[in-house]
């Protein structure tokens, strides 16, 4: 299976809108990242967020690209600092590639642990609205490819 | 300051495996990467590539792309067989942004080194491009591509 693993992009301080919806940058990275996802052929079977806004807004427009027509659901246990074993857990009985979008350090956690076994293992420089494409083989995680917004100036 | 670690593009098979071109298409994946990358303002002040005819090639063909300040450098040391703990000593000493463009395992052992972790999870194919960013932290990875998220986003 392949596991994209998405940080929210860009969003509004928490002094402007407590709410957190995504800055005007952010809706333009996720609008050029939409179109890239699409041009690119990626494809999922689940988009899934944290519920916050910022990563519904995201998962929204990226799933519009990879899962046209089916709405992104939200997922417990993507908070920031939630453990990683609910998610773990959830790609050992998935049916098909899935689209998580949620928040740091929770991203990097997650996908250090796939690919090390330790959620410290590898250092992944996420920036908002970073995509990192993992796939699984057998039991063993690799990683395909990591794209952000920036390499879409 | 970056450092980008590339694996060379699909080369031909047979006769002598150091004199080895690109295959056509090949060149044509390193070509769309090399493209892409200065579309997206990446630049580089050195390139190096190893003793070997593929990664020479394809090193030419991003720096003809990437404009870099320096004369292309043949580094010897970064072939498949490599010594990588001699190449991180080495990257540490870097103070501007460097492409090196050599071969597997080394690259993808290159990268696990950097990061200071063991094991192989990095999916490095041809022509793979891997950005590298040095912090206060040590190594990072910012992004990883491939041509073939490339050169479907230009068709």
């Amino acid at each position: 299976m392949k596991l994209y693993l998405v940080q929210h992009a860009d969003a509004l301080s928490k002094a402007v809108d407590p709410d957190r919806p995504l800055s005007p940058k952010g809706q333009q990275d996720v609008a050029d990242m939409a179109v890239w996802l699409k041009k690119s052929g990626v494809h999922v079977d689940e988009v899934v967020h944290s519920g916050k806004l910022r990563a519904e807004q995201t998962a929204n427009a990226y799933g519009m690209a990879v899962l046209p027509d089916v709405s992104a659901i939200k997922l417990e246990g993507l908070s920031p600092n939630d453990s990683t074993d609910h998610l773990m857990h959830g790609c050992e009985i998935a049916g098909g590639d899935l689209m998580v979008v949620g928040h740091l350090p929770f991203m990097a956690r997650m996908a250090a642990r796939c690919l090390t076994g330790a959620e410290d293992g590898i250092t992944l420089n996420y920036q908002p609205g970073s995509i990192v494409c993992l796939q699984r083989i057998d039991d063993e995680w690799v990683m395909n490819w990591m794209m952000r917004p920036e390499m879409l100036g | 300051m970056r450092l980008y670690l590339m694996r060379h593009g699909k080369a031909d098979f047979g006769g002598v495996d150091r004199l080895r071109p690109l295959s056509e298409r090949g060149a044509l994946d390193v070509d769309a990467v090399a493209k892409y990358l200065s579309a997206e303002g990446v630049g580089v002040a050195r390139v190096y590539h190893s003793t070997l005819l593929r990664a020479k090639q394809t090193a030419e063909i991003m720096a003809a792309a990437l404009k870099p300040e320096h004369a292309i450098e043949e580094r010897v040391g970064i072939e498949p067989w490599g010594d990588v703990a001699a190449f991180v000593d080495w990257a540490a000493g870097l103070s501007e942004d460097t492409l090196v463009c050599g071969h597997e395992p080394f690259m993808g052992d290159a990268a696990m080194a950097l990061r200071a972790s063991g094991g192989d999870f990095i999916s490095v194919k041809t022509a793979t491009v891997m950005a590298f960013e040095r912090t206060d932290d040590g190594w990072t990875l910012d992004w990883l591509i491939n041509p073939k998220l490339i050169k479907k986003e230009a068709s």
